[in-house]
Parts: C-alpha cells; structure tokens; sequence
C-alpha cells in the first residue's frame, strides 16, 4: 500500500459573491516531490493555495495531512501542521526591517519571557540571507526595499520555518533569471529532504525546469494531471492549458523615425551612472538587468518618481524634467508600477473605477463625469483588454490577481500616452492573457505609441521588444538591435558582468 | 461528484450589504414611531422643525468631514473654526454689514481650512496632528477676540430670517443644510473632482503614480472643510442668536460619530453623503427621543456611545464579509 499523500485538498468550493471560484478541486501533494499547479487568470489557482495555507476558509471541502482529515481557519493553524506559504501579494510589513519580518508572528523569545532575542534572530536572519544569495542591511524597512528584494525575503521568510509543505505562489513575478535559479536551487534542495512543495506559477518553462508533476487547473477544477517527464515541451503544456496550440510570434522590426521619441544622456540617478539611450516613435525598447542594477530607479526618474541627479533627458527634441507622475502624463509619458498591491490598485473601489483613474477627462465635461459614457467605455475597455468580470461594478479585489494587473495597464494605456513606462506589466498573468497584452502593445506600436519595457522575464524581453540594453551596476553595458532568442546567453552574460566593454550587437 | 448539480451559494455579504443600504432608514423610521405613539408631541410641527433647527449645523459640519475622511484623512477642527468664524463675522458686523458679514465668516473658514491642507500637503504632517492643532488655534483666537464672552451684537433680520425662519414649514437653516449637502453630494459622486478624492483616500500612492494630484486634492479637500465650517457658522449664530467663542464644542467628535455610524469607511475610500446624513439624524433622532421619555442626560451620553461603537462592529462585519 502506497503511504497518504502529505497533504490531500478533496473537493473544494468557494464562492466569492457571485463568482465561483472553486468548483471542487482535488489535489494530492507528496512528500519529496514538487507540484506545479498551473492555469489561466482566475482559474482558481490562488484561491486553492490560499486555503491549504489557511489564508482563506472553503465554503466546502476537506483537507487531510498524512491520511489523517484537519481543520485549517487561519494561518497560524496551517503553520502548526507544518504548512507554509509564499504569497503573491506580498505579506511583509513595510515599516518593519528585515529581520522583523522574517520572525514576524513567530518571535525567538530570549531568557525574559516576551522579551525577543535579538542575538540569535540577526543570525538565522543572515544565514538564510546568504542561502538567498542576498546581501542587504537587516535593519532596514521593508518599504526601502524594491520589489525582487521584497519577493525575495517572502519566501526567505517561509523557507526559515523548515516547513514539511511549501506552497509557492507565483514566487519568480519579479525576479530575473539569476534570483530564478538560486530560488530554484533552494527548492530541490528542499525536495530532496523531503519537503512537499505546491508551486502556483503560468510560466510554463518553470514548470518543465522544476516540477515532478503538474495538475492543470481550469475554471476552478483540476483539469489534468501529468508526470513531467524529459521529453515534455512548452507546447505540450499549452496545450494541455488552454486546448489549442499558439506560439509566441517575434515582434515584426518597426521602421524607426529621424528624431527621437526620448533620448536620454548622461543620466544620473542615485544607483546608475552616465546612462544615454533612445526611444523611436513606434519603438519597444527593453531595459532589461538584475535586481540592484538601477533599471527601476530610471524607469521611475522619468516619471517625477525618483530624483534626477545629472544629465538631460529630451521628449520629442525638448527638454524634458517630470516633476510628478501627473505631470509626466501630461507630458505624454504614462507609467504602470510593479507593486500591483501597494502602488497600483484602490482597494475599495470598484473595478470601473480603478480603470478609469487616469482617463476621466475624455468621459467628463467641465469636470462633471458623464456616467453613462464611462460606464460604456469602461465595459468596452475591459472586454478589449480580456478581463474576466462578473460585473464592472464590483470591487477589483473580487478579481483574481492577473484579471487585476489587465485593468491597471488598461488604466496605463487609456490616456494614450506617448511612451509608457511599464515595470513587470505581465507579472503575474498567466500566458493567455499575456499574448493578449503583447497583442495590444504591437496594436498600440503601430499607431505610433512606444514602450519603454522593463520586464524580469528573459524571453518576452527579447521577443517582444525592438531593440534592449542590457544593464549592469547602474551602467548600460550592451544594446541588441532586434533581438531574438538566439541572444540569451550574450544578454544573460551582460547583465551578470561577463559582457566585457560597451558593445552594441 | 457533479458540478452541474451546484448551485451558486448566495453571497455571505448580502445581508450585510442590506442592513447597510437599509438598516439606518429603518432604524431612523423605527426610532420616530416608537417615540411618537409615546409621545405624540413628538410628531408636532413644532417639534419637527426645533429638530430640523437642530440638525441643520451639524449637517453642514459632516460634509467637510465627510470629505476628510474619504480621502483618507480627518478634521478635528470643524467645531472651533465655526465658532471663530462666527466671531469673525459678528464682530465685522459694523464694518462690511450684514451680507459682508456671512461672507467672512465663509472665507475665515476657508482659510483655515486652507492653511490645514497647506500644513498637511507641505509638510506631509498626518492631518489628525494638524487639525488637532488647528482646533487650538481658532478656539484661542476666538476667546482673545471676545474676551471669553458671547456677542450678542447679531444683526436681527439674521436671527429672524435664518434661524427661526421658515419656508412653507420648512426652516430657513434647513433648506441651506440640505441644499449645501446635495451640492456637496453632487461634487463627490458626478465629478472628477469628487472621483480623486475617493481614490486618493483609497490608495494615495497609487493615485499619484496614475497622475492625480494628491496634494491639490487634499487641499481641496480640507479648504472645502473650512468653508463648509463658515457655512455652519452662519447657521449657529442665527440659531443662537449670538457668537460664542466656544460653539458648538465636541461637535468635531459628533461629526466624526455621525459619519462613522452612516457607515462610512474610517480608512477612507468608500462612503457617501447620503450615509453621513443618515448618521447625523440617527444620532439627532436618538438624543431628541431619548430627551422625549425622560431619559437622564447621563445614561444619554452613554447610549449615544454604545450605539457609535455597534456602528463601527457592523462596519467591520462588513467589510470583512465583502473580502
């Protein structure tokens, strides 16, 4: 007889208001093995993870560990079985640092009772910092911290609770390929002693790199289950997602006008030095670098968002200084943030309303909003944009997480900006809705709209962009005229320091 | 197992959702009839318009409020910019006249409602800190103008028209309130104007990075309180018949109450008008039917306060049943 699965999740239902998210699924994790569990936005992915890690309760459904039927209502219960999680909206508390977090709701207690042992906490800290291969100040507020570093410490923070089940939900959104691998490399390594891990992702090539089985998840039931297997490809597990074959189709090269959209020289911002390059009119340019490299802090001068310490940026051959994200836009320059959570979405507001946020204008008079005309555009918009939704009326946190990352770079493209600023626009959508967002940037490229994309996902870079510097220690160190795949290994080489002097290929 | 057999479980959040859209209209009704059948004097014309009389300031206060709390903020200074402004004004009587008058009390109240939003946006000071401060300032400034003692020099056609006036039944003071609240409502609800204030108090950072100008909104939005705070002005001192240095005390808290038990999110974000309005008559109504039976003016404070906290569990329960 074979032993009970680590933990067995049987017929779960939820419901959130009137959108069904689980339908009765069924899924089995076993000890030493890792389960990729994949599917399309609102699939019901998250809400299944969600429930095992006690974040949310199922409407119906029971959960067993190790043969034997439990009851998880919150996470603190699901830590006492021996189950953690990373989440995809991060769940780490800004104003807290490094260290804080890590131990947050699970304190070393020193030799006072209530009193925590700042000692012994620092050092477990530090250690699984350098299994992370991170090198940060422990005391510093998690707010200071970008993205892939907050990403980073999430799942620092499960690892450190040696649990006997990990679930892993979209881990990689924001990190690039070297984060990727030494993330990896700490997930065998959790397998192999044993560990149960559930990892929640779209990317399908993560699945063929890491995973020893994969259930695909569609409209809120297990649709498939497969053994990955050596021969398997990416095309196989389309497939399986969505039944019908597609492939992701190099960007046709775009004729390039005289004067340039953006050129930037000499730019200097607190991590980058001395950094000049140009956007077209019609263009899709990459930046593409490591966490730390000083990518974001420029994406984000150009918006008002972080200082400019040296140089000239000029927008359609005018000097150009953005002041606020509001004055950016006004200027012609939108901006879409990677923070989904905390810089992108109004929590409480409804779903028409956060598309709307930066295109009231057009749908107003003197100020005062028509509201049969947003209404209708709004509709219009989200159908445009592929978003599944019960009604534009409901709140955008009833929308599963990819389904509210198409409304907020919906929100980015309404008011039409010249060029838009994205930071990870397609973390965390699945690949459906991704070949839909490639398809409305070339829509939008080709009426003369440019694209500034600062992407952590290594093929959609060189697919899709027309031309991509790579950036190195705040410097710009290579620059691809139409990439292909073919330029993995020269852009990866670059982007880690091993590109030698400034080339352009 | 067959799906098809499921049905769609109905939403946890709708009774909820119910007793929010109508569980204050039905508690202000069950609160009048209940008074009335014990207190038939409580359905007089004379009754019903000391009410109206009653509520008419503090339903000029919580529009302010009501804007400060739905970008995410609050107002502790309502009460005593109004009580200043009514100084301000009464004492500028022999100078500007009586018209003159009602326009500095709206503009003494528009400054100081613009030198919080100043204050606020300058200086990225939490507005709880700034308009605490505010509160200070304007109630000092009241008392040394008048020496600590009402004005009495209120001009009579004021008294008479606006503070015991009325228009087929309907008082003066009452139709300014409901007028200015739905002004007020249509600016938060059909305007873009109106729009940025919820999103700024939904998610400010966010708002900034889509391009609203946080600050300019929160100017607005405390310089709409302090004019909306001369405007109560005007209301009070007709009412009383006289500016008081100290009017209107501890109304900043019954206006933060009154918001609070209409159901308006204190995190800012989400509310309305018409919920704030509910709050202040559910708490007017409360009090005048409890002063009604006879209820000591003690156990009233209490129930005022009991019933504000059960306003803010069913607030939270509901919420957490639309997560």
């Amino acid at each position: 007889m074979t032993p009970a699965p680590a933990l067995s999740a049987a017929g779960l239902y939820k419901a959130f208001g009137s959108t069904q998210a689980l339908r009765g699924a069924h899924l089995d994790l076993e000890a030493g093995r890792v389960c990729a569990l994949l599917g399309e936005n609102g699939s019901g992915k998250s809400t299944f993870a969600k429930i095992i890690a006690g974040a949310q309760g199922a409407d119906r459904g029971t959960i067993s560990r190790d043969g034997i039927e439990v009851t998880i209502d919150d996470p603190a219960s699901a830590r006492a079985l021996g189950i953690a999680m990373v989440f995809q909206e991060l769940s780490l508390a800004p104003d807290l640092d490094v260290v804080d977090n890590m131990f947050l709701g699970r304190e070393r207690t020193g030799k006072l009772p209530g009193f925590f042992d700042r000692k012994s906490e620092e050092k477990a800290c530090r250690a699984m910092l350098d299994r992370l291969g991170l090198t940060l100040n422990l005391r510093r507020p998690i707010r200071s911290l970008g993205m892939a570093h907050k990403q980073m410490l999430e799942i620092g923070k499960a690892l450190s609770q040696q649990p006997a089940i990990l679930i892993l939900d979209e881990p990689t959104a924001s990190l690039t390929r070297r984060e990727i691998e030494q993330l990896f490399a700490l997930v065998q390594r959790m397998r192999d002693s044993g560990t149960a891990i559930l990892y929640v992702t779209h990317h399908l090539r993560e699945v063929l790199e890491i995973a020893d089985h994969v259930s695909i998840m569609r409209d809120g039931r297990i649709a498939a289950n497969r053994e990955v297997t050596r021969q398997m490809t990416e095309a196989d597990l389309v497939e399986l997602l969505i039944g019908k074959t597609a492939r992701l189709q190099p960007a046709a090269p775009v004729a390039s006008s005289s004067v340039p959209l953006l050129e930037v020289s000499d730019l200097c911002t607190s991590t980058s030095h001395d950094v000049s390059f140009h956007i077209d009119n019609g263009e899709i340019v990459g930046l593409y670098g490591v966490v730390g490299c000083g990518r974001e802090e420029i994406g984000r001068s150009l918006v008002g968002l972080h200082p400019l310490l040296d140089g000239t940026v000029k927008l359609s051959g005018q000097t150009y200084k953005a002041r606020s994200p509001a004055h950016a836009l006004a200027a012609g320059i939108g901006f879409l943030p990677s923070d989904r959570k905390q810089e992108g979405i109004l929590p409480n507001r409804s779903i028409r309303e956060n598309l709307m946020l930066s295109n009231l204008w057009p749908a107003s008079r003197g100020g005062v909003i028509h509201q049969r005309r947003e209404r209708t555009t709004a509709v219009g918009q989200l159908a445009a944009l592929g978003v599944r939704f019960a009604s534009a009326e409901h709140a955008i946190t009833t929308l599963s997480g990819g389904n509210q990352q198409k409304v907020l770079f919906g929100r980015a493209l309404a008011p039409r900006p010249k060029l838009l600023v994205l930071e990870d626009p397609t973390a965390g959508i699945d690949i459906g809705a991704k070949h839909d967002l490639y398809n409305t940037i070339r829509g939008h490229r080709v009426d003369g709209m440019s694209f500034l994309w600062m992407s952590s996902d290594l093929t959609e870079t060189l697919t899709l962009c027309d031309r991509v510097y790579a950036m190195y220690d705040g410097r710009i160190v290579s620059e691809i005229v139409a990439p292909t795949m073919a330029h993995e290994d020269h852009l990866l080489a670059a982007v880690l320091g091993r590109g030698g002097a400034m080339h352009r290929i | 197992m067959t799906p098809t057999t499921m049905e769609r479980k109905p939403a946890a959040s709708r009774p909820y959702h119910a007793m929010a859209r109508f569980g204050l209209p039905f508690l202000i009704v069950a609160i009048a009839v209940i008074t009335g059948i014990r207190e038939p004097h409580f359905w007089s014309l004379a009754n019903v318009q000391n009410l109206a009389r009653q509520f008419a300031p503090l339903q000029i206060l919580v529009i302010g409020q009501l804007f400060a709390l739905l970008s995410g903020g609050l107002d502790l200074s309502v009460a005593s910019v109004m009580a200043c402004s009514g100084v301000a004004g009464i004492l500028a009587v022999p100078y500007v006249g009586l018209g003159g008058s009602l326009i500095v009390m709206i503009l003494v109240g528009l400054l100081f409602g613009l030198a919080n939003g100043a204050l606020i946006v300058g200086f990225s000071v939490s507005p709880f800190i700034v308009t605490l401060g505010m509160l200070s300032v304007a109630k000092g400034l009241s008392l040394l103008f008048t020496g600590g003692l009402p004005l009495y020099t209120v001009p009579d056609s004021l008294v008479d028209n606006l503070g015991f006036g009325a228009v087929l039944g309907v008082p003066a003071s009452s139709i300014v309130a409901f007028a200015a609240m739905l002004a007020w409502a249509l600016v938060l609800r059909n305007t873009v104007f109106g729009r940025h204030v919820y999103a700024v108090g939904s998610n400010a950072v966010a708002a900034h990075n889509s391009g609203v100008r946080v600050g300019r909104v929160l100017l607005a939005v405390y310089a709409i309180s302090g004019a909306t705070s001369g405007l109560a002005a005007i209301i009070m001192t007709a009412w009383v018949s006289a500016a008081q240095p100290l009017a209107g005390e501890g109304m900043e808290l019954q206006s933060i109450a009154a918001v609070v038990v209409g159901g308006v999110a204190l995190a800012g974000g989400s509310g309305t008008m018409l919920q704030a309005f509910y709050g202040v008559v559910v708490l007017g109504l409360l009090s005048n039917a409890l002063n009604m039976a006879g209820v000591s003016s003690f156990l009233q404070v209490l129930v005022v306060g009991v019933v504000i906290l059960l306003a803010v569990i069913v607030d939270r329960l509901r919420t957490r049943a639309a997560i």
